[in-house]
Order: structure tokens, then sequence, then C-alpha cells
């Protein structure tokens, strides 16, 4: 097979799909990783703040969707799922957190997270991912 | 195989970057934004504030919001000074805005649960207290025992930040 038709070479595409899902993946995990360890109770507090429904259960899921999808989105497993998930999450952020607080210093994030989310669910993790791999092997058989 | 290290590598550097900011995330927000002017305003109605020269507090605080400082602090403190001169309703809307600039703000909990508590609300106290009790425990304990005595200034430490 011909080095420059290989599927397993990356495309300056694949290269862009992945700084953005790196950086996606550090602010996920970080904010996720608080969140697990040591942040429960202050993200419970918000919750109750913003009227969040069942605040002690939904400040576990956020919790474990941001870390795992943080994962995920680092190493290109289940990109549009995870991805289409913190987008969910991302838009109830700004509706109910972020948007009364105005959008410089405030929303701004928020909302680039949202599009950046809402980018990789239409587009996939590209091709220097997991699935990406998986989905060759397959092939391949 | 030179593939699979370097999507470790890449992992490893991902996780590194994403626990770094952890340490970070519990310093104080500082506002930002704020102009001079807004912050000189805010820092006289403070000064007569801690003084307890509530009317004159509430003209700087107000004046300081009026120059866009709209900053929680500025709305908690503006409420304070309207709580001890007894304008109840004034004061809730107050922080209620504090808390809708920072949800998580614990002196605007405290605060806003004795307010209710002057106003005879001591559900809406209560819920407040929930909220406090996940943010900071000593203020929490102190509030409580101004619900259980039905006394909002008891334990009422002018804050003023």
């Amino acid at each position: 097979m011909s080095r420059a038709i290989s599927p397993w070479r990356p495309t300056s595409r694949d290269l862009g799909l992945l700084a953005l899902r790196a950086g996606l993946a550090v602010v996920f995990l970080a904010h996720g990783y608080v969140k697990l360890f040591g942040g429960h109770d202050r993200t419970v507090a918000l919750f109750m703040t913003v009227n969040i429904p069942a605040p002690e259960a939904m400040a576990w899921a956020v919790a474990v969707l941001e870390f795992v999808g943080g994962l995920l989105l680092a190493v290109g497993l289940w990109t549009r799922l995870a991805a289409g998930l913190l987008t969910v999450e991302m838009a109830v952020a700004i509706a109910r957190v972020r948007w009364p607080q105005g959008f410089l210093g405030a929303a701004e994030f928020e909302v680039v997270l949202l599009l950046a989310c809402l980018a990789l669910t239409g587009t996939g993790s590209g091709r220097i991912s997991i699935e990406a791999r998986l989905n060759l092997r397959r092939s391949v058989r | 195989m030179r593939s699979g290290r370097y999507a470790i590598a890449l992992l490893s550097a991902i996780l590194a970057l994403a626990v770094l900011p952890v340490r970070a995330a519990d310093v104080t927000e500082v506002p930002e934004g704020v102009s001079t002017a807004a912050l000189a305003a805010f820092r006289a109605g403070l000064a007569l504030h801690r003084e307890k020269y509530y009317a004159p507090a509430i003209k700087e605080y107000e004046r300081a919001i009026a120059l866009g400082g709209r900053f929680p602090e500025a709305f908690n403190n503006l409420a304070y000074c309207y709580r001890k001169t007894g304008q109840i309703d004034k004061a809730l809307e107050l922080y209620k805005t504090a808390l809708a600039l920072r949800p998580t703000f614990p002196q605007a909990h405290d605060y806003v649960a004795r307010a209710y508590l002057a106003k005879g609300d001591r559900p809406m106290a209560m819920r407040h207290y929930e909220i406090l009790r996940r943010l900071d425990a000593r203020l929490a304990h102190c509030l409580l025992e101004a619900i259980r005595r039905g006394d909002p200034d008891y334990n009422d430490m002018p804050w003023g930040s």
C-alpha cells in the first residue's frame, strides 16, 4: 500500500481535530476532577441556588460526564456521544448560570466550549483516535 | 506501535495539564473589568459600612454599581445596608442579584437567609441554610442558631469585603 494513500496517515484536518479534542479534554478533565474530588458540595450548592432538580444526583452526573467525557475526547472514543452530551451540559450551564452574569467575563467561555463540542459532535474525532483505529481494523477484516 | 506510544504520551500530557489548574481554582475570585471609579466608590462605601454609617454607605455602593461595578460584593454589601436600615424587600432583591452573579457566594446565602427570617419566611431561610452548610460550615452553624432563635441579628457578622 502506498504511503500517500494510507488511511493511517493523518491529514491537517485530523491534526486540527486532535488539537480541538485536546483543548476540550484538558478543560473538561480539570473541571470534572474538581467536582469529583473535593468540589461536590460546592457543585450541589450551585445547583440548589439555580434550581436544578435533584441537585445531589445531578452534581455526580455532571462530574462523571465532564471527567469521563474529557477522557473520551482525549483518546478519541465515542467522541460524538461525549461531545453531544457536553454540548447539552454547556447549554444548560449557559442558560441557568452564566447568561444572567453577562457575556464578557462570564458566559463567553461556556459559549466557546458549547460551539467547540457542537463542532466535534458534527465532525467526529478524526483519524488520530482510537475509534478511527477500531473502524479501520474492522474494515480490513 | 509507535502511534500507541504517541497516544499514551498525549494522554499523559492532557491529564497533567488538566490537573495543574485544579490548584488555581481555589483562589478567591477577583472582579474583572471593574472601573477604577467604581472600585473607589465601593471602597468608600465599605469604609462607611464598617463604621455602621449605613445610609451614606448605601449612596456609595449605589454609585459604584451605577459606575459599572456589577460585582457580587457590591450588591451583597448594599443589600446588607438596606437590611440594617429595615428595607428588607429591597435587600432581598439585591441579594438575589448578588447570587445570580455568584451562586456560590457564602455570605450572600447567609444574609439572604437572615432577610427571609426577618420577613418571617423560615422555610426560605432554611433553604439557604441547606445551601450554605455545603459552602461554609462555620457560617452555616451561626445561621442555624439564628434560625432556631428566630432572631435574624443573632451572630450576624458585618462582613464587608
